[in-house]
């Protein structure tokens, strides 16, 4: 019988088998309670009348997300009305592939998570999906996921996380031990640690058109916009910039990522807002340390690819490969990349380096991490005199110089991409930009959509000097779009 | 506006329960959970119990000397005579505690400990004779060091230290 304004919560009539009773029972296995048939499918909190001791209806909503995330089960979506709560968010069941249990605002809420130890602490919990909220001033990392798979994470934002004092910073997601999941479209901007933390055996994730900004410990330069610390994952169409360290990393056990078709810009650290609790020199300057680093760094790291990338205005080499153990084949493929202005000067607030940049060019190869490293068909372009690429122990000028001498980049062009405007965060590929049509698409990682999810095209005002299946790729994050179309690609 | 009371985590009780195989509970409460909206006095009380439980936040005094170990390691690891060697075996003891320990606390910060060890070893033992890139390896070990000694400084606080 259903009670006026209850419609959607019909009786329970779940119906669990015996033997998942008894291996519930027995605690054998972790089955997800599932919501059956016809019954509730959306729970809701926050509105008027609301209690926890309710029953999350549409009229008598739960006071609380924690209190949502208590009971949500396999299938059920947690509707939240707009307002600002200080919930811990800690699901207590899994959902399922195919059903899995949702929190998002409700249509046209803004919903904002302020204060709590984490915004959402995901578990030993999987087929969850958090979108749409805005977590700030977490005591700890706003989003906290472990021992999970099939997590969705989009279109949050999370920022402030944590303090820029030892023993107290936070990432703003940090993700343990996850796996195929997404994480796709948020804002993670800052935070007191790395905006996005992908750590001890992450695998299979896809971090796909996310924003990760700003992110500062503030006393040490270590904060990432993305920090790859697990291997096999995908990072995709994100944007970083303004980090204090690099704007996407792969560390030790960040082998075999996939870093394709991102935009690495202006990571050069705060020069505005000089702190006094630096680290004594070397770690920083001596009058705030927070100096940013590689556009792209891998350190210590094999078998990944990076492709297609924007990588303009870092502080240090744009795109960094280094650390690998000497005589070990790294596996490593860069290409397509667009690498501009990297390396050739320091923002106000790192002049007191003891030396910076500390690395120069706008890629840079160090000495034992050759072997095995293949590097070929970038645009790269400085426009003031200076390193433009390093190979092992020797800085090169010019391309032609580093190709002669390293025999790679023999598709590379040094020339000035034409990007839109670079100085407000537009890398778009202006008419005539020699970096249309004229990308490796066959190499591994290398996307049928760019940056901004748009199509391959085929620009009829270009003769395609491309590789591969489609000759017509563009180098770096972003395809151009020109007003006459002559071939898109399904 | 705020709408929100303090987190119901009922982790002792989580951890009891199942601890005493009152998984059954679960079992029968399904009935009701399927429902999605009822209380937890609907669903009577052991029905508030997760499957898994949410992990608790508190190290265990066990845990506490594993980290009391690892620090010791630690800094002995990353001290002027510390080797890559060395290094290496703190990494694998900060590892090791975070498999281990149901804490969520305890293992994300023994996980970064383990984390900023590797990179540490490698900073260590990735020694260049092109003054270049010895620079840049010293200033990222340097970085690596402040971190590493933040996560003991975190490890030594989460045990009352």
């Amino acid at each position: 019988m259903a009670r006026p304004g209850l419609r959607e919560h019909a009786r329970p009539r779940r119906r669990r088998g015996l033997a998942t009773c008894v291996a519930a029972a027995l605690g054998l296995a972790a089955v997800p309670l599932a919501v059956a048939e016809g019954a509730v499918t959306t729970l809701y909190v926050g509105g008027a009348g609301c209690s926890d001791t309710g029953s999350g209806t549409a009229t008598v909503p739960y006071c609380t997300i924690a209190k949502a995330a208590k009971v949500a089960i396999a299938g059920q979506t947690v509707l939240v009305s707009s307002g600002t709560y200080t919930d811990e968010v800690f699901p207590w069941h899994s959902g399922v592939s195919g059903s899995p249990i949702v929190f998002r605002p409700a249509p046209g809420a803004a919903v904002t998570i302020s204060g709590a130890k984490h915004g959402f602490t995901i578990s030993n919990q999987s087929w969850i999906t958090v979108s749409g909220f805005t977590i700030q001033g977490s005591t700890s990392n706003g989003i906290y996921v472990f021992n999970a798979t099939g997590v969705t994470l989009s279109g949050n934002t999370v920022r402030t996380s944590g303090k820029r004092v030892s023993g107290a910073t936070a990432y703003g997601m940090y993700l343990n031990s996850m796996t195929g999941s997404l994480v796709q479209g948020n804002l993670v901007t800052d935070n007191s640690a790395s905006g996005i933390f992908v750590t001890n055996g992450s695998t299979g994730n896809q971090l796909l058109g996310n924003e990760s900004s700003w992110n500062a410990y503030g006393y040490v330069r270590n904060a990432v916009g993305i920090d790859l610390r697990a291997p096999g994952n995908l990072v995709s169409g994100s944007r970083v910039h303004d980090n204090e360290d690099s704007g996407i990393q792969s560390y030790p056990g960040g082998d075999r990522n996939t870093i394709v078709g991102n935009v690495s810009y202006h990571n050069m650290g705060f020069t505005t807002a000089v702190l006094s609790n630096c680290s004594a020199p070397p770690t920083g300057n001596t009058a705030g340390c927070i100096t940013g680093d590689h556009g792209i760094d891998d350190f210590g790291v094999t078998g990944s690819s990076v492709v297609g990338n924007t990588v303009y205005g870092n502080v240090s080499a744009g795109i960094n490969l280094e650390g690998v153990a000497s005589g070990t084949s790294t596996g490593f493929t860069i290409a397509n990349n667009v690498a501009v202005d990297n390396a050739i000067g320091c923002p106000d607030g790192a002049g007191g380096t003891v030396k910076c940049p500390r690395t120069r060019g706008n890629i840079r190869v160090d000495s034992t991490s050759q072997l095995g490293t293949q590097v070929d068909s970038d645009l790269v372009n400085l426009s003031t005199a200076g390193t433009m690429m390093v190979w092992g122990s020797t800085s090169y000028t010019s391309l032609a110089a580093f190709r002669t001498a390293s025999g790679q980049e023999p598709r590379g062009i040094q020339a000035d991409p034409r990007l839109a405007d670079p100085a407000r965060g537009d890398f778009t590929l202006g008419a005539g930009s020699p970096a249309v049509d004229s990308a490796d698409s066959g190499a591994p990682g290398e996307a049928t959509t760019d940056a901004a999810g748009q199509a391959r095209v085929d620009d009829p005002a270009t003769v395609n000097s491309g590789l591969g299946p489609r000759a017509y790729d563009d180098r770096g994050a972003y395809e151009y779009q020109p007003s006459t179309v002559s071939q898109v690609t399904p | 506006m705020n709408r929100s009371s303090a987190p119901s985590r009922l982790r002792p009780l989580a951890g009891a329960a199942l601890a005493l195989g009152v998984a059954v509970s679960v079992a029968a409460g399904a009935s009701a959970i399927a429902g999605g909206a009822t209380d937890d006095a609907a669903r009577g009380p052991a029905a508030a119990v997760s499957r898994t439980g949410p992990a608790s936040s508190v190290p265990s005094p066990a845990e506490c000397t594993s980290m009391r170990a690892v620090a010791a390691d630690v800094a002995g690891a990353t001290s002027a005579s510390g080797t890559g060697a060395s290094v290496h075996a703190a990494r694998g003891r900060a590892a090791a505690l975070a498999r281990a320990t149901s804490s969520d606390d305890v293992r994300e910060v023994a996980q970064n400990l383990a984390d900023d060890l590797a990179a540490y070893r490698v900073a260590l033992t990735t020694a260049s004779a092109d003054p270049g890139e010895a620079r840049e390896a010293a200033g990222r070990r340097a970085d690596l060091d402040v971190m590493i000694r933040g996560h003991v400084t975190a490890m030594r606080r989460l045990c009352g230290h």
